[in-house]
């Protein structure tokens, strides 16, 4: 299976990265797509779209993650890391266990790591990249008295230079950095800018290099500690709403909101109780917080006493600067405040019932009536599905369709004289019905590309066959929603007005 | 590669139409009678959108009209959006299956309170008829393209003689009330009607209640429509896709876009008048329209020739004469022979009685506007090969070298107007454009369009993407498609790319697909073809703007515009053309040799006995792989030899199994032998096998007993035989016992109907080969006598022909022809001549239009300031003396173009890397202080440049830069810059670097291949090379052409399909390849048949990468 990840570039679907598999076959970044599936055996492609946020996102994790190396460490886009680890290696004993630990473990994480210590960042970039492939894989340590020499026989590319200059050094002849190292540097300026001799310098050390170090950011989180240990619920509650008051103004200072919430019970006797809830928005509205915490809590065993309450947002997310109502004014709620009504509703709903037991109704663009609706959980929220376009052409919409569908359309037997025309007797339901007034056809063929067979238009198919609707009214004044299977002339009652 | 194929195209009815007709009518057939109209007063569908509105109608308008008559309507309307564009054909297709056709347009406004309704317009005369094109011309020309902006106030000022319906909106608003109070008003109750229509919505009925109130109301009768979008219910996936691919969304994401049902296509009388039980005049309203719009059919569209070509106070016919004989007597300063005249004095009486003279003289007037510019042209098609046009000018070969028939062009039978086109330099053909503009103006003249229609590899991408595949599938399927092939999807290639052929979704791929090729699309412009009329054009046919700025074209297509008999000028390009007049100045520069297309010496044997030798590369026509290796096999000898050349290798002739009867009556291993003294009259020329279109028609003449309008329908038969099958078929039948009554044995009959139907569509006319013929003869001279003119020529036509300008040059150093490099100091923007010792054969110095990325303004302003300042030996004093910009001199030192100032181009690199454009904005501050006090210093030192002896001081100054302490460029290295910056190497061939490694790998040269004792047939053996050429023609079944180059020569490859796909990575992309197969020879003509193919690491891998596959 070879993999490849797709970026489109002006219009055309390139490839912005891919595997070993793809790389062998000849594939390499850049090619657009349909050059690179000439070059793969048609079957065992996996394609996707590439997401670079996403790809930051996981390389600022890796970051973090190699804090346990130094405290000073920097995702390097796209693809790398520098950690300075000065003063780091006699935790590890020395910088050769160091290096090679770091490797075998991103090797655990399933990367494909190569590695280098040099004096400066530019050099051990340089070296991590263009050294040979076996050796950084082990790893590479270079010192400062070889750095040069080191570096001399490295391509161009290893300076961190725009593409455009190592092209015009390479067209000039010079491939190495050892052979600009070799040209005049008064020289160099005026004809490649001053990043050349920037890039230069730094990899030398004769220019300083700063690097912005991630910080890990622990979720917000507050906690209590009490002198002994209680069980008296009156105490801890009191507690944790004072805990939901401090989080609350924790999450404001970040101008976010909380997703999910972890409330952790510290018992002197056990592991500690942990009561987990999520959010269908971000939220700090303390009320709607403690509304939601507070059942389980009722229901937490609390042992022989607890002496430790711990509050942590486990997910946050970023809440927008909403005006803030002073008074209110009694009548008419905003349209945001229902909104927020209608998710804390989800959010208590959801979590005394279970995510997949709130559902939504989501509404959809079609002409077949029992495919009109959906249900979805409700905590994902309400991005309902929309007709894409918009505009002059949606004038086919469907005719006054009743508030009442039945689950399953169900039989009748009907006379009708003329065709085209409401029946004029009903048999539904063991109940003979006189039609009094109707309305219609309404005729609604099925959605032929679901129809299992691939040629007829009006052969049945998963959506049924053509049906002519009628609304009807029966003597008591009730009006019923009948169709007419057009092939078969069966009918049937699917809904009726209430 | 492969040749972009004729889309498939749904023939133009009037094509099928008139074969069909007049040769039903021929053949002793009745033609069909509409079916038994329906009991009752009938009905006339008034509302129809065909597929003419893009993307909106699903049936072609041909399926309207031809559904229409068999269900027995009274009339039927083509009402599309904004547009008659699809009106010829549905009055081609109303004439023939005898149905009335309604000729409309349905409107739509920009003022909002008409937001949602729609006006059907039909004019009712020929007066009204032009006041609708002029008002859609108005719509559009004020629009972007393809758009039309109109105003119920443009309509009522244009509306006289025109009947209106108008189609509701879903709202009827108190605003769209005072709108049709207005229309009523302004119309009358009597022209104006309110459509109304049951789609089985659910509230038909009350919505027909409604609208009939309405009626009442403003005292407007209701008309009965079923505003139809298809022929029939069959076609609801189809429009549903189609609204999908309007609306770029799939068919899950469509919604309400989509119609709810199948009921709006076209109904039987019968069920629409049980539908309008209840207003049973609604019915009879469309009849009364119908009625009253009977009065006009596009057949009254008069078309009058323009009049300016003829002085006042003459005839165009006079006017003729007098040009011709004058014209004549330029011709022939010895006197007009007398077959000439005859032939001249026939062609007027033909042109006389048909009324082309305007025609002739519209033509004439345009090559004599070239003429006076210098524009080399040449006219072609066989009423260009005519005796008339000879002598005017429009064309140069002779009628006495040729036998043309020119009841060809112009038959009595069909009254439309010859065919001419003229072919002018590609570069100057914009300056005759604009001639016709600026002469004609823009209400009289305008392009023709081009419908552009859907086929296999647009129609599976779009289709795809609406049933919701995967982007990737879909490109992969469209691309993989034989897309030549027409529309059909087989299951092995959808297995190939892991769909299940089986599964339902792929079914209506395949079923879709099928219907939707042949659709229009876009409308886009013609190449060339140029509409002209007497009057004004836009009361003919709406014209709209083109995509491209100050040009308008019609809405109609060659075909609709051949059936309506209007005249049409084909004004093309022809980089040949421009190629001969480039070769023409420069043999009149250096030889002092004036030379035209007619004054090229004639039938010169050393022209010829090149020619035999293959050795065309870059003459016009003959310079393809299968060209080239059909020469030595038939050896032309003369002009006519030429003319076989150009028509023999053809898909007609191949498919038609005629090459080799032909080349084995040419070397005498089969007699030629001829039924007749008649049959010998025809097919004598060729030997008695016929290579030419109008030989087909003349031997239906004289063996089967046609006439010659009965020869012009077996003409239009041949090319619709794809198509129409049968047709062709009930002609032979014709032809077979035609020729056998007159005696003709039964197998010779047989034989050469075979022969006929083999030129279907893709047959050649002799006139146009004749045309063709005379470029390749010149092309050759040239390249025989003058080849570095005529190699320069060609250099400076580029992009042009079959050859990259490498193999242009390595063809005429092999001739003998000193070829310079590159040099600011000598070089123009054009490849000029340079004497040399010997006067007759002056050497070629490369023009910098060769460097990569050269501007021709900076290379102008090279070329100035050496010509003021002389030589120079300074790359910076060029630099200020010439103000280009940098990159360009970058651009030259890549191309070592500085190597007579003594720098080579790693030192020219280095030197030219410093100089920096003022204005260009820099790194940073530290750098631009460096260069401005650079610039300083410079400065006042000189603002001109420097003499060679003030350079030397300015050289001694740049040599105080301390030497480079880079690596010298290695050979290899430097032909990899010639190659990356100019396209070639003049210093050794990339692959003379690989030969080592080569060699030990008994790889052959490709100059082994001549020897046939090194190489013998059937012999294994390996080459390798570059790849010049790769060709899949469609004739060749899949059959792979590829053309390596190594240092020594060229080899000929031929991969067949299953190698193809064995190697396909690198048969489609390896740039290097080394290739093993078996040697074929026939005679001079040596192929390689594939086995075995590999890429050869590239010895020019390119600088750039180089340095990028490090890890």
């Amino acid at each position: 299976m070879a993999i490849l990840l797709v970026a489109t570039v002006s219009q055309r679907r390139a490839v912005a990265a891919c595997c070993d598999r793809a790389t062998r076959e000849g594939v390499s970044p850049g090619m657009t797509l349909a050059h690179a599936l000439a070059l793969l055996p048609s079957h065992g492609i996996h394609i996707e779209d590439h997401d670079p946020a996403r790809d930051h996102a996981s390389l600022v994790r890796l970051a973090m993650w190699a804090h346990r190396f130094s405290p000073v460490a920097a995702p390097d886009p796209p693809d790398g890391l520098l950690i300075d680890i000065t003063g780091c290696e006699r935790a590890f004993k020395g910088e050769g266990r160091l290096l090679r630990r770091a490797l075998a473990d991103a090797q655990w994480l399933g990367f494909t790591a190569r590695g280098a210590i040099a004096p400066t960042f530019g050099s051990a970039w340089a070296l991590a990249r263009f050294a040979d492939r076996i050796e950084t894989q082990r790893g590479v340590i270079i010192d400062a008295p070889r750095a040069r020499d080191a570096l001399a026989p490295l391509p161009l590319a290893a300076l961190r230079i725009s593409r455009e200059t190592a092209d015009t050094l390479c067209e000039l002849g010079a491939e190495t950095i050892g052979q600009v190292m070799g040209l005049p540097r008064s020289s160099l300026p005026a004809r490649f800018g001053a990043e050349l001799l920037h890039r230069l310098d730094q990899a030398l050390g004769e220019a300083m290099e700063r690097i912005e170090p991630v910080r890990p950011v622990p979720p917000p989180s507050v906690e209590r500690i009490f002198e002994g240990a209680t069980t008296r619920p009156d105490a801890i509650e009191a507690c944790v709403c004072q805990l939901i008051d401090e989080l609350a103004a924790l999450l404001a200072t970040r101008e976010s909101g909380a997703r999910a919430l972890t409330l952790e019970l510290g018992r002197v006797d056990s592991v500690p109780v942990e009561i987990c809830i999520a959010l269908s928005r971000p939220c700090r509205d303390a009320r709607h917080l403690w509304a939601l915490l507070r059942p389980p809590l009722e229901r937490a065993n609390l042992g022989y006493g607890i002496e430790r309450v711990t509050l942590t947002a486990t997910r946050i997310g970023r809440v927008r600067h909403a005006q803030v109502e002073r008074w209110r004014d009694g009548g008419a709620s905003s349209v945001p405040a229902a909104r927020a009504e209608a998710a804390a509703l989800v959010d208590l709903l959801s979590n005394r019932l279970g995510p997949d037991r709130v559902t939504r109704i989501e509404a959809r663009t079609t002409h077949i009536p029992e495919r009109v609706t959906r249900h979805r959980p409700a905590m994902h929220g309400d991005d309902t599905e929309r007709a894409k376009p918009a505009g002059e052409d949606i004038t086919h919409r469907p005719f006054c369709h009743p508030s009442m569908l039945f689950d399953r359309p169900e039989p009748a037997e009907a006379l009708a004289i003329v065709p085209d025309s409401p029946p004029s007797r009903l048999r539904w339901r063991g109940r003979e019905l006189a039609i009094t007034a109707g309305q219609g056809p309404e005729r609604i063929e099925p959605e032929w590309w679901l129809a299992r067979d691939g040629n007829g238009t009006r052969g049945s198919g998963v959506s049924g066959a053509a049906r002519d609707y009628y609304r009807v009214r029966d003597e008591s004044g009730v009006w019923l929603w009948v169709y007419r299977e057009v092939e078969t002339t069966r009918w049937f009652v699917h809904g009726m007005w209430a | 590669m492969p040749e972009q194929p004729p889309g498939k195209r749904v023939a133009h009815p009037w094509e099928a139409a008139k074969a069909d007709d007049a040769s039903r009518a021929f053949l002793g057939e009745e033609c069909p009678r509409p079916r038994a109209r329906s009991h009752g007063p009938g009905y006339a569908e008034l509302a129809v959108t065909s597929n003419y509105t893009f993307l909106s109608g699903a049936s072609h308008p041909e399926e309207l009209v031809a559904e229409a008559a068999t269900l027995g309507h009274r009339a039927i309307a083509i009402t599309d959006d904004l547009t008659l564009g699809g009106i010829v054909r549905a009055h081609v297709a109303a004439k023939e299956r005898g149905i009335q056709l309604l000729v409309g347009t349905s409107l739509r406004f920009t003022d909002p309170e008409a937001a949602g309704m729609r006006m059907l317009v039909y004019p009712t005369d020929r007066t009204a008829y032009g006041r609708l094109c002029r008002l859609l011309t108005l719509g559009k020309r004020r629009a972007p393209k393809g758009a039309c902006h109109l105003t119920i106030h443009d309509l009522v000022e244009y509306a006289e003689g025109m009947l209106a319906v108008i189609v509701l909106p879903e709202e009827i608003g108190s605003e769209a009330m005072s709108v049709i109070a207005g229309l009523r008003d302004h119309f009358g109750n009597d022209r104006l009607s309110i459509a109304a229509s049951r789609s089985y919505a659910g509230d038909d009925e009350e919505r027909l209640r409604s609208i009939a109130d309405l009626c009442g109301h403003v005292r407007v009768p209701m008309v009965a429509v079923n505003d139809v979008v298809y022929h029939a219910p069959e076609r609801r996936p189809l429009l549903d896709v189609l609204t999908c691919i309007r609306h770029s969304c799939t068919l899950d994401q469509a919604g309400y876009l989509l119609l709810a049902n199948a009921e709006r296509h076209l109904k039987p009388a019968d069920e629409m008048t049980r539908l309008f039980a209840a207003y049973p005049r609604a019915i009879e309203r469309t009849l009364a329209i119908a009625d009253r719009c009977s009065g006009f059919s596009l057949d009254q569209l008069r078309y009058e020739y323009p009049e300016e070509v003829v002085p006042a106070g003459s005839t165009p016919m006079g006017h003729l004469v007098t040009l011709t004989w004058a014209g004549a007597q330029e011709r022939y300063p010895g006197g007009v022979p007398p077959k000439v005249r005859a032939q001249i004095e026939h062609e007027f009486r033909l042109i006389d009685e048909l009324r082309f003279a305007s025609y002739f003289l519209t033509v004439h007037d345009i090559v004599v506007f070239a003429r006076s510019r210098g524009i080399l042209c040449q006219g072609r098609g066989a009423a260009a090969n005519s005796a008339v046009c000879y002598v005017l000018g429009v064309t140069s070969v002779d009628p006495d070298r040729t036998n043309v028939l020119f009841e060809r062009f112009i038959s009595k039978e069909r009254n439309e107007p010859p065919d001419i086109d003229i072919d002018f330099e590609h570069e100057r053909r914009e300056e005759v454009i604009q001639y016709l503009y600026a002469k004609y103006g823009r209400e009289r003249a305008a392009l023709t369009a081009e419908i552009i229609s859907y086929r296999g590899r647009s129609a599976v991408r779009d289709v795809g993407k609406a049933l919701g595949l995967s982007l990737d599938t879909v490109d992969r399927l469209a691309k993989d498609m034989d897309w030549w092939g027409g529309g059909d999807i087989d299951g092995e290639s959808l297995r190939h790319h892991g769909l299940n052929p089986d599964d339902p979704t792929v079914g209506w791929l395949a079923r879709l697909v099928g219907e939707i090729v042949g659709f229009p699309r876009h409308r886009s412009q013609h190449v060339g073809g140029f509409v002209i009329s007497r009057g004004a054009l836009s009361e003919i046919v709406p014209i709209e703007n083109a995509a491209m700025d100050d040009r308008t074209v019609v809405e109609w297509d060659k075909d609709d515009l051949d059936a309506m008999g209007l005249l049409k000028v084909d004004v093309l390009g022809l980089g040949m053309l421009t190629c001969i007049r480039k070769a023409f100045e420069l043999v009149d520069r250096h030889h002092g040799h004036s030379l035209s297309l007619a004054t090229v010496p004639a039938e010169d044997p050393a022209v010829y006995d090149m020619l035999c030798k293959a050795d065309t590369i870059g003459v016009f026509q003959i310079e393809s792989r299968a060209q080239m290796s059909m020469l030595p096999r038939l050896r032309p000898r003369c002009f006519y030899d030429l003319v076989i050349e150009v028509a023999i290798v053809r898909p007609g002739p191949i498919q038609g199994k005629m090459v080799h009867p032909y080349l084995r009556r040419r070397a005498g291993e089969e007699p030629v032998t001829y039924p007749s003294a008649d049959v010998q009259a025809v097919l004598g020329r060729t030997l008695g096998v016929p290579l030419f279109q109008e030989q087909a028609m003349s031997l239906a003449i004289v063996a089967a007993g046609f006439t010659p309008g009965e020869a012009d329908q077996l003409r239009r038969a041949m090319a619709a035989w794809k198509r129409k099958g049968d047709l062709i078929y009930r002609f032979g039948e014709k032809i077979i016992t035609g020729m056998t009554a007159r005696g003709y044995p039964q197998e010779f009959a047989e034989r050469c109907f075979e022969q006929i139907k083999g030129f279907s569509s893709y047959g050649f006319p002799e006139s146009h080969a004749a045309s063709f013929a005379l470029l390749v003869y010149v092309s050759s001279w040239l390249k025989r006598h003058r080849p570095a003119a005529f190699a320069a020529a060609l250099l400076n036509s580029q992009p042009m022909g079959f050859y990259a300008p490498a193999q242009i040059i390595r063809d005429a150093r092999e001739h003998g022809v000193e070829v310079r490099p590159v040099d600011a100091n000598a070089s123009r923007w054009d490849c000029t001549l340079e004497p040399m010792l010997d006067p007759a054969s002056p050497a070629i110095r490369l023009g910098m239009r060769l460097v990569s990325g050269m501007s021709e303004a900076d290379a102008n302003a090279i070329v100035e300031a050496i010509r003021i300042h002389g030589p120079t030996r300074d790359v910076a004093a060029l630099h200020r003396a010439s103000g280009v910009r940098a990159v360009s001199l970058r651009r030259l030192a890549l191309a070592d173009a500085f190597s007579s100032m003594g720098i080579d181009r790693q030192r020219a690199m280095w030197e030219v890397r410093a100089l920096h454009d003022e204005q260009m904005p820099l790194f940073d501050g530290a750098t631009r202080d460096v260069d401005v006090r650079a610039n300083a210093d410079i400065a006042p030192q000189s603002v001109g440049m420097s003499a060679p002896d003030q350079a030397t001081t300015d050289r001694g100054h740049a040599d105080q830069a301390p030497p480079l302490a880079l690596p010298r460029f290695s050979e290899s290295r430097e032909v990899t810059h010639d190659y990356n910056a100019v396209g070639l190497s003049l210093r050794r061939h990339p692959l003379s670097f690989a030969r080592e490694g080569l060699d030990a790998k008994r790889v052959r040269r490709a100059s082994d291949l001549a020897d046939a004792s090194l190489t013998p047939a059937g012999s294994h053996i390996t080459v390798a090379g570059l790849v010049l050429v790769r060709q899949r023609p469609s004739t060749a079944s899949g059959i792979v052409f590829i053309t390596l180059e190594d240092e020594t020569g060229v080899a000929n490859l031929i991969v067949r399909p299953n190698i193809y796909e064995k190697y396909r990575r690198v048969a489609r992309h390896g740039t290097t390849l080394v290739a093993s197969g078996k040697v074929e020879r026939q005679g001079l003509v040596v192929h390689l048949l594939v086995t075995r193919l590999a890429t050869l690491a590239n010895p020019l891998a390119p600088v750039r990468t180089r340095s990028r596959d490090f890890h």
